[in-house]
């Protein structure tokens, strides 16, 4: 493999951003209508609840850790708003609030369990995530339902007929990911996921950074489940299982590697997006329905594939980079071997 | 010095692997409780019909609880069962009604052996997360059965699945003989094959097995197999009983396989637990489950129950973590005691 | 001049192993102090103490007369300790200014990488680490910068007590040590200096603290201690340990296992031949090569380079089970993560490893696996109660023995004990060097012991490698042997050592 080849594999997001770009190109030849201001705001409108989701999980991957609770939480958010609210505006608005407080509240119990308790974090999770299921279950049995007109068809519209809201909660998950990266905390978040024994000795309060990332992911799991809603305008306990896999797969396809210490949120989002347009592809391809699921848990497999191969580059990089001096002030001492030990002694 | 240390610690052990009867049958005492005790809320409940009923369904839980906990045992996940159970009764209804033949119920079998194998290989050699691994399966298989079918599901019940799952020996159900059956049969496997005993060891402790030269990757996929396999059966007992096959007939399963193998005491970072354990939480959660329904409160709070006891029992047999939780308490206690200490 | 540092009666036990025992002793402010000791004789856990990662269970700490109980880092920080770890403490993915800074990387909600890096840039000019650019990671330093990085960034925190623990290990030449220290050295700072280089230690320090075994040997002025009663107070008296004591054994010169050019990771040109009815030992601080060779020659680690022979057979050994089949067991170091099955009986513990000899028709549990139990069990004088026991409940001793029944029920010719003696009492000890014993002399076994004790190394082995940065650099045979000789030789003064024998 050259070493450009290399690099580009090496690096979750342009792979990512790669795909994309090639599969938007597939799918703009196969389908006539596809550049149309409707298509593009439609697309960002189904991805957004992926990306709100897949943000938030892959802060709680780059620490180290994994959470199956976002199946929970976003049947949660999404019952509380069906039920929890009628036509009005104030309704919708209260309901709004009490999702993401229960998404809060979900997070803060992860964050205890794992940080504190130090339970494995996908027992833990794992836990929550049937307990929430439970809960939304008992909210509403069975699906159905509707929303106030603020969030379906409201947070699917364009604010002032110009900015999708969509797009306005995609840009919000963006923005804020580059803030939290260029924060104390996302630092944070990189050390303890790569070595938590020497983020411990570096003085880095591992316990309440861990405790944040559950809570912060919890929160944002209750938006997408907000989102979410927006969608499907109705309510249904049940719907856990695909939205799940459909943000692990968002998570793997951006290069975030299960794990920690490594990925991005930017990686994700286009994760999403690949997702979104992997779906509009399908159906413009006129592949079944039926079949839709054998794609996506395939995609799911092969982009866990594609990310240790991309992880495989990343690191024979790193050898080549180190095995060659850069400077001189590296070739004048004696050349030193990955292990930690000279390998010639004057 | 050291004899009289280690004398100390626990009763000696009959079996090679960590016994917790006590636990197990406290469980089943629990149960026992609840089934008369349930009269009290619905004269329904308690009788004999309604405990063999629970027995029953307990079986075709426990199966599905054997597979998921020998993957558990290992230290992984199993999220495709749904989906091969509710593959494996659509065949049974398609395949098996029409010709029911050894070898029609050997390709059954064999094409979740095929499930279980990709499993085992994307998670013990391509080191795909067997959560991710099996979740995109479990959505995979399901496109598979959807997709055969096209939405309606062929076929009929075999009359032979029907008549055992049924039928009745001097009026007990057969089921409940085949429950028994498993416990024996699933008990052996587990704990007196030389395939269980690699499956406690490479759970016990990956790094050692692979030292001693246990292959590992093999192993693992096994244990795959084997739950997927298990997950068949349980599709077609399924279909016997409730007299056909759907596409969502699996889904009860996604949560309560591993409910029911955590509350049976097994432990969910793998190579600690006991299939005897597993069945006891079967009759122990589908009574609870029974009761639910009886009381007339939403589904949703069995599923609530499950998980909350998901997260009690790991708790309860993992004693560290008490330890941690109260960690803060004696610590306070601590301080009260060293103080008067540091001042001399 | 007053007292920096003053500890009175530190303890601290992992369940049946002590790390420290009543441990006291002061260190005037000012000086340069150095810990000595060989492996597990309880520096690093000083150390971890002192920079509040580990709570002693009994003892006091008082830092310029104050009272010190450091809960965590940032507590050892506030008291003005810092602390450059061994096992470098440096995150791979973050850059070198984020390392250095952390973990309060600067004022103000965000981290101002361009303020970082300038300011990262300006302290490492000023500890002469100035070609280390601040904005790489530090996955791609090499290893010897990542450790003068570590040193950094432990004193740019200004420290009043600076502990510094095998600062020299990874660095090629310790003159920008010295120099760096030099530049810092002031009436306030005041320096606790681990290593296992006696040059080091006489250059750089006033006084010195001895550990052995968790406890202080003695505290010394280091200009009146010469090298040889340092290694003495290090290794332990060698009482009842004489030379008279070696009896030549079987040795039939067949080779058993020749290795020949190996080289890895960690290892170069390692070269050598175990011979058939050999107890050969192995001596070597931590991290020398020695573990890459043995997990080579298990089968679990694949070599860059070189060939092995087994019975004058050239081999690949790809796998434990490729190894196993040439007769090869190994027992790994670390007996809680590479060698016991936690949650499984003793028994079930001993047959992991030879399901196949203790089965009857695939089924397990019955008489048969009992009975060939309890035959390697007498062998490694494990009581057999304790075969129905949860290996959990049984002491660090009989767990080992359990681990090494289960390499003998698997009836390999050679084996590889990787310092099966650490961390077990005296009984068991003796048990072990009689199992060995025994071993080879069936005739034809060979065993490759590697042990972090050199006196009992010296007191059981007739022939010794020693290992230092990755190859074998002396081996000593015979009267050659002694624990001072072996010090020299695993710290790289083996030159030394042979000139002043001649």
């Amino acid at each position: 493999m050259s070493t450009a080849i290399k690099r580009a594999l090496s690096n979750g997001s342009v792979l990512a951003f790669a795909i994309l770009t090639i599969m938007y190109v597939v799918y703009v030849y196969s389908s006539i209508d596809v550049l149309t201001v409707n298509n593009a705001t439609d697309l960002l409108n189904n991805v957004a609840p992926l990306v709100v989701a897949a943000t938030g999980l892959t802060l709680v991957i780059i620490s180290g850790g994994f959470d199956l609770s976002i199946g929970g939480v976003v049947v949660l958010s999404n019952v509380i708003l069906v039920t929890q609210s009628d036509t009005t505006l104030q309704s919708g608005l209260l309901a709004v609030v009490i999702a993401l407080a229960a998404g809060l509240a979900v997070g803060a119990i992860n964050g205890v369990l794992v940080a504190y308790l130090r339970v494995q974090s996908i027992a833990a999770t794992l836990g929550t995530f049937i307990m929430c299921s439970g809960i939304a279950l008992v909210i509403m049995p069975s699906p159905g339902g509707s929303v106030p007109n603020f969030i379906a068809p409201g947070l699917n519209s364009a604010l002032g007929g110009v900015l999708p809201v969509s797009l306005v909660v995609i840009g919000a998950c963006l923005i804020g990911w580059l803030v939290i990266r260029r924060s104390r905390f996302g630092v944070y978040i990189y050390a303890l996921g790569s070595d938590e024994r020497s983020a411990v000795q570096s003085g880095i309060p591992v316990a309440g950074t861990k405790f944040k990332v559950y809570l912060g992911a919890g929160f944002l799991y209750a938006l997408a489940g907000v989102m979410l809603t927006a969608q499907t305008a109705s309510g249904d306990a049940n719907a856990s299982a695909l939205f799940m896999v459909l943000v692990f797969a968002a998570v793997a396809i951006g290069g975030t590697r299960f794990g920690g210490g490594r990925g991005s949120a930017v990686g994700s989002i286009i994760g999403a997006g690949v997702l979104g347009v992997l779906q509009k592809m399908l159906f413009a391809l006129g592949v079944s329905t039926f079949y839709t699921g054998i794609v996506q848990g395939a995609v799911l497999i092969l982009a866990v594939i594609l990310g240790h191969v991309s992880q495989f580059a990343a690191e024979r990089l790193k050898e080549e980079e180190t095995a060659q001096p850069s400077d001189e002030s590296t070739s004048s001492e004696a050349k030193i071997s990955s292990e930690g030990v000279l390998s010639d002694q004057d | 010095m050291t004899k009289t240390s280690d004398a100390r610690f626990g009763a000696t052990k009959r079996f090679p692997i960590r016994g917790h009867t006590g636990y197990v049958l406290a469980l089943l005492a629990v149960s026992v409780v609840l089934m008369p005790v349930s009269k009290l809320i619905s004269p329904s409940l308690g009788s004999w019909t309604t405990v063999s009923a629970i027995l029953v369904v307990s079986s075709m839980l426990a199966l599905v609880g054997f597979g998921q906990g020998l993957v558990i045992l290992v230290g992984e996940l199993d999220l495709s069962l749904p989906s091969t159970v509710a593959l494996a009764g659509v065949l049974t209804t398609a395949w098996l009604s029409v010709t029911p033949s050894v070898l029609t119920f050997l390709q059954i079998l064999g094409i979740a052996a095929v499930i279980g194998l990709v499993n085992g290989i994307g998670v013990a050699f391509l080191r795909v997360p067997s959560f991710i691994m099996t979740l995109g399966m479990q959505l995979i298989v399901a496109g598979a059965a959807l997709g055969y079918t096209k939405g309606t599901v062929p076929g009929t019940t075999p009359d032979f699945l029907a008549s055992v799952m049924l039928g009745k020996w001097w009026g007990i159900p057969i089921p409940i003989f085949l429950l028994v059956g498993m416990a024996v049969v699933g008990t052996v496997i587990q704990q007196y094959t030389r395939f269980g005993r690699k499956l406690y060891a490479v759970g016990s402790n990956r790094a050692t097995a692979e030292l001693v030269g246990l292959r590992v990757g093999l192993i693992v996929t096994g244990a795959f197999v084997v739950s997927a396999i298990a997950a068949a059966l349980t599709g077609m007992m399924l279909v016997g009983y409730g007299g056909g096959a759907t596409l969502g007939m699996g889904d009860v399963y996604f949560l309560s396989s591993i409910a029911v193998v955590v509350v049976g005491g097994s432990s969910i970072l793998g190579g600690r637990g006991s299939f005897l354990g597993t069945v006891a939480a079967a009759i122990f959660l589908t009574t609870i489950a029974t009761l639910i329904q009886a009381v007339g409160i939403s589904q949703g709070w069995q599923t609530f129950i499950y998980g909350f006891l998901i997260v009690a029992v790991i708790g309860l047999l993992n004693r560290d973590l008490y330890a941690r939780a109260f960690a803060p308490v004696s610590r306070l206690m601590q301080r009260g005691r060293s103080a008067p200490a540091a001042a001399n | 001049m007053g007292l920096a540092l003053e500890l009175t009666g530190l303890s601290k036990a992992y369940g049946p192993t002590k790390a420290l025992q009543d441990v006291s002793f002061n260190v005037v402010e000012g000086q340069t102090h150095a810990i000595i000791g060989e492996n597990g004789a309880g520096k690093s856990t000083l150390i971890r103490a002192l920079a509040g990662l580990e709570r002693p269970d009994r003892g006091s700490i008082r830092i310029q007369g104050r009272a010190y109980a450091p809960r965590n880092l940032k507590d050892s920080r506030r008291a003005g300790v810092s602390t450059a770890f061994q096992d470098l403490s440096l995150l791979p993915n973050l850059t070198v200014a984020e390392n250095l800074f952390l973990p309060r990387l600067g004022r103000g909600l965000l981290v101002k990488r361009k303020d970082n890096e300038a300011a990262a840039r300006e302290v490492l000019d000023k500890y002469r680490v100035g070609h280390i650019s601040p904005n790489r990671t530090v996955d791609g330093l090499a290893l010897a910068d990542k450790q003068k990085l570590e040193i950094v960034r432990a004193i740019s925190h200004q420290p009043k007590i600076l502990l510094l623990d095998e600062p020299s290990a990874a660095l090629p030449d310790v003159e920008w040590l010295y120099s760096l220290l030099a530049d810092i050295r002031s009436s306030d700072l005041t320096i606790l200096y681990i290593s296992h280089r006696l040059a080091e230690i006489r250059d750089l320090c006033q006084t010195a603290t001895v550990l052995r075994n968790g406890e202080v040997v003695d505290t010394v002025r280091v200009d009146e201690a010469d090298d040889s009663r340092v290694f003495q107070m290090m290794g332990g008296a060698t009482e009842g340990h004489g030379t008279e004591a070696r009896q030549v054994r079987g040795v039939t010169g067949e080779p058993a296992i020749e290795v020949r050019n190996l080289s890895g990771q960690s290892i170069k040109d390692v070269n050598f031949t175990l011979q058939q009815g050999e107890l050969l030992g192995v001596a070597a601080l931590e991290g020398q090569g020695q573990g890459e060779t043995f997990r080579i020659l298990a089968g679990a680690l694949k070599p860059a380079g070189g060939q092995v022979y087994v019975d004058d057979e050239a081999v690949t050994l790809n796998s434990t089970s490729a190894a196993l089949r040439r007769g090869i067991s190994f027992v790994a170091e670390e007996r809680k993560t590479e060698g016991i099955f936690p949650g499984l009986s003793t028994l079930g513990n001993v047959t992991a490893g030879a399901l196949r000899k203790v089965d009857r028709f695939g089924f397990l549990g019955g008489r048969r696996e009992f009975a060939s139990s309890v035959d390697v069990a007498r062998e490694v004088d494990l009581n057999e109660r304790y075969l129905r026991m949860d290996i959990d409940a049984l002491s660090g001793g009989n767990q080992q023995k359990a681990v090494l029944a289960r390499s003998l029920l698997q009836g390999s010719k050679y084996l590889l004990l990787y310092d099966p003696s650490r961390g077990v009492d005296v009984g068991t000890k003796g048990t072990i060097y009689g199992l060995m014993e025994r071993f080879v002399n069936r005739g034809d076994h060979a065993v490759l012991w590697y042990s972090t004790d050199l006196a009992e190394l010296s007191a059981v082995c007739d022939r010794i490698l020693c290992f230092y940065r990755g190859s074998v650099v002396q081996e000593l045979a015979g009267t050659d042997i002694s624990v001072e000789a072996l010090l020299a030789a695993i710290t790289g003064h083996a030159g030394a050592e042979r000139e002043a024998k001649a």
